[in-house]
């Protein structure tokens, strides 16, 4: 045990103190940050910048007027359209809104935004909603509605799934549930496979450099596997604990910018926020705790078992392009493949016997379950499933010690499956 | 003295090829024993069952007359002939790694590396990666590694390879302390002159048997051939060359002479008198370890 330790150690340390891990520990939330949160970051640069002004050439005769805001500000003019157009650089604004004459709702489109080529930083959205706004009111009067009964007007329509078979509410999560479906799955796929191949990795840096037969001289070769199997397990810890941690600061810092720039979102206030409590609730229909907890379980035991058939496969190759075209690289990236390509297939009909299969099979279910989970997976599923995981995890780890301990030593031969079938029997 | 490790008819098969085929040696405590035997003769796979990195499939293995155990991996010190270190770890690091791996505290690990460091002037370079040491330098930190937990048995496969005569000397002077301290040393080599140099017993194996043990001298006494060599002044008369000894090797001053069944070296001596040899000396030629091999394995 001591030895496990002492090994996990050394693989956490010399791991943690490389180049490379901080390189991808930085990396990876930088280039998420510049796809997620640069958009909200430009939106603020510009939406900080000088208020945009709009000159309104209003021959529509719409009396509402079009409000201005802390960001936008709208100055009527008597001019003519033409007239307008022709001050327009001179008198520095930034876009003409034409409102033309006769303007009803059937005429919206009509409605025109006069800006410069090169003027790309002009927010529509706020100009949007207010003419949406402006045009509603008018419209509203036009029909003697009052604003009760033009609420009702606009009144929007919420379905309520239930279950074909019990008429019970279903969780309203299917949206987010899919999403996370194929977020979990993805996730867990990435992670057997970069750090697998780091273990497969090490493993044959051992074997290649030739240190493995005075460690196995000194500790058991169980012990040898698991301690870098649990090292890189370390690893993966630390690197994602900070991976958390700097989404957490990007999302804080996000969150200034974007409540900042108020006036960013496409979408007019009653939409957005409609949409808004629509995810939250999907959220909270879901049972987060449920998902984290059975989210931890199948990323360790499935971690392990790919790990242990990892480590199997680095013993057998001393060059990473021996590893990729030995048999067992087949064997243990089929299953793995599999599970990507069934993943929409199951996340579209979770229910299905081919889903259920996947979801119970120990090399699919880490990361066929874990897509499932988000959709609802009765509680015998889930329990089988892990249960079988465990008997996997087990099996592969007895399996994989005893290919490497033969392997490990073994220098100069290609290996194939029958042979590692009769090093298994051996 | 007391024996240390036994193997007892110990035996190895991968697959259809036998390895080690029911071998017995007995190894005396604080002697230095070479292990010898062509390529392929079985050497590697004995080292690895005593060193438990596999089973054998028959027979076993005994420290101290009980069988071998998973505990006793502290026990035994072993430098494999394809030399590993960490490329990318710095030497102290290294050092103290293996040492715990062994069974050794960190502080005292700490301690031994220092020592063992500056027993051979590596200090300025303890903070280097093994990467960027020369092969000796990196094949020094390699038997610091394997001697740091001080063990009781040695294994120490070709461990004079790729040092330069002087770090092969300081190695050597090493192994012979040891010694002094009761360290028992097993030594395998291919090089005879270093067996005949340092070890008081051999063992040889071929083709996964053992096909002689003992002393040194001891088997050169065994396996000597009745040769006599003889230096002389002036020349060797035809009658002598042309006479009833057979003449293995003729040099300028020195003749070595076969004796056969029969003859004697008094009936030598005699003979080359009579012939008016002026003999200046009259020794007994024993066989090398080297030739002992040859005859033994071809």
């Amino acid at each position: 045990m001591n030895n496990i330790y002492l090994i996990a150690s050394r693989e956490i340390e010399f791991r943690v103190k490389s180049a490379g891990f901080w390189l991808a520990t930085i990396a990876l939330p930088l280039v998420v940050a510049i796809f997620a949160i640069a958009p909200s970051i430009i939106g603020y640069i510009s939406t900080n910048q000088d208020k945009q002004r709009i000159l309104v050439v209003n021959n529509s005769g719409l009396t509402e007027s079009i409000q201005s805001s802390d960001q936008t500000e709208f100055v009527y003019s008597e001019q003519t359209i033409d007239q307008a157009k022709q001050d327009f650089q001179a008198r520095q604004y930034d876009g003409i809104l034409h409102l033309p004459k006769n303007l009803d709702n059937d005429q919206a489109e009509s409605i025109a935004l006069y800006t410069t080529n090169n003027n790309f930083q002009i927010n529509t959205g706020y100009i949007e909603r207010e003419l949406s706004r402006v045009l509603r009111k008018n419209t509203a009067s036009e029909l003697n509605l009052n604003e009760s009964e033009l609420a009702k007007l606009d009144q929007q329509i919420k379905l309520t799934e239930k279950n074909l078979s019990d008429g019970q509410k279903t969780s309203n999560n299917s949206g987010i549930g899919l999403a996370l479906g194929f977020l979990l799955g993805g996730v867990m796929f990435a992670i057997i496979f970069i750090f697998g191949s780091m273990i497969m990795n090490g493993i044959i840096e051992e074997k290649s450099n030739r240190i493995a037969e005075i460690l196995i001289s000194s500790v058991k070769v169980t012990d040898l596997m698991f301690g870098k199997i649990l090292g890189l397990a370390g690893v993966v810890f630390i690197q994602v604990a900070l991976w958390i941690g700097i989404f957490v600061v990007l999302l804080g810092v996000s969150a200034i910018f974007l409540t900042t720039s108020n006036e960013f979102p496409d979408l007019n206030e009653a939409q957005s926020s409609e949409t808004y409590i629509q995810v939250s609730s999907s959220i909270t229909d879901l049972n987060i705790g449920l998902i984290i907890f059975l989210s931890a379980i199948y990323f360790i035991l499935g971690y392990l078992l790919y790990s242990s058939w990892f480590a199997a496969l680095g013993s057998t190759a001393e060059n990473a392009q021996e590893a990729s075209n030995s048999g067992l690289s087949w064997f243990i990236s089929l299953p793995l493949s599999l599970s990507m390509l069934f993943l929409s297939i199951v996340i579209n009909d979770p229910e299905s016997p081919i889903s259920i299969f996947l979801s119970l099979f120990p090399f699919t279910s880490p990361v066929i379950m874990l897509a499932r989970v988000p959709l609802g997976v009765s509680w015998w599923e889930i329990v089988l499933s892990i249960l079988l995981l465990v008997v996997g995890v087990v099996i592969s780890a007895w399996i994989a010690a005893k290919i490497y301990r033969v392997s490990i030593l073994a220098y100069g031969k290609k290996v194939t499956l029958p042979e590692i079938w009769k090093w298994i029997r051996y | 003295m007391s024996i240390i490790l036994s193997t007892k008819s110990v035996s190895k098969k991968y697959g259809p090829k036998v390895a080690v085929d029911n071998v017995s040696l007995d190894i005396e405590k604080g002697l230095i024993y070479g292990l010898i035997g062509p390529n392929g003769a079985g050497k590697t796979t004995l080292i690895r069952m005593i060193n438990q990195i596999i089973l054998p499939d028959k027979g076993e293995i005994l420290l101290d007359n009980r069988p071998l155990n998973s505990s006793d991996i502290g026990v035994i010190g072993y430098m494999p002939e394809e030399r590993g270190l960490y490329p990318k770890m710095k030497i102290i690091d290294q050092i103290v790694y293996f040492a715990r791996l062994k069974g050794v505290s960190e502080k005292v690990a700490k301690d031994l590396t220092k020592e063992w460091i500056e027993k051979f002037s590596l200090s300025s370079y303890t903070h280097k990666k093994a990467q960027n040491l020369s092969k000796g330098m990196q094949q020094k930190v390699q038997f610091i590694c394997t001697v740091i937990h001080k063990p009781r048995i040695l294994i120490l496969d070709e461990p004079l390879s790729g040092l330069d005569p002087v770090s092969a000397i300081q190695i050597n002077e090493e192994i012979q302390q040891l010694k002094k301290e009761g360290v028992t040393v097993i030594f395998s080599t291919h090089r005879m002159e270093q067996v005949e140099q340092i070890c008081d017993k051999v063992f040889l194996i071929n083709k996964g048997q053992k096909i002689l043990e003992g002393g040194v001298e001891e088997n050169k006494q065994k396996l000597k051939e009745g040769h006599i060599k003889v230096d002389f002044v002036g020349d060797a008369s035809i009658k002598i060359l042309n006479g009833n000894f057979q003449i293995i090797k003729v040099e300028k001053a020195s003749i070595i002479f076969k004796l056969n069944k029969g003859q004697s070296n008094s009936q030598l001596i005699k003979f080359l008198l009579d012939n008016n040899m002026q003999i200046i000396s009259f020794s007994e030629v024993l066989p090398s370890l080297k030739e002992i091999f040859i005859k033994l394995t071809s």
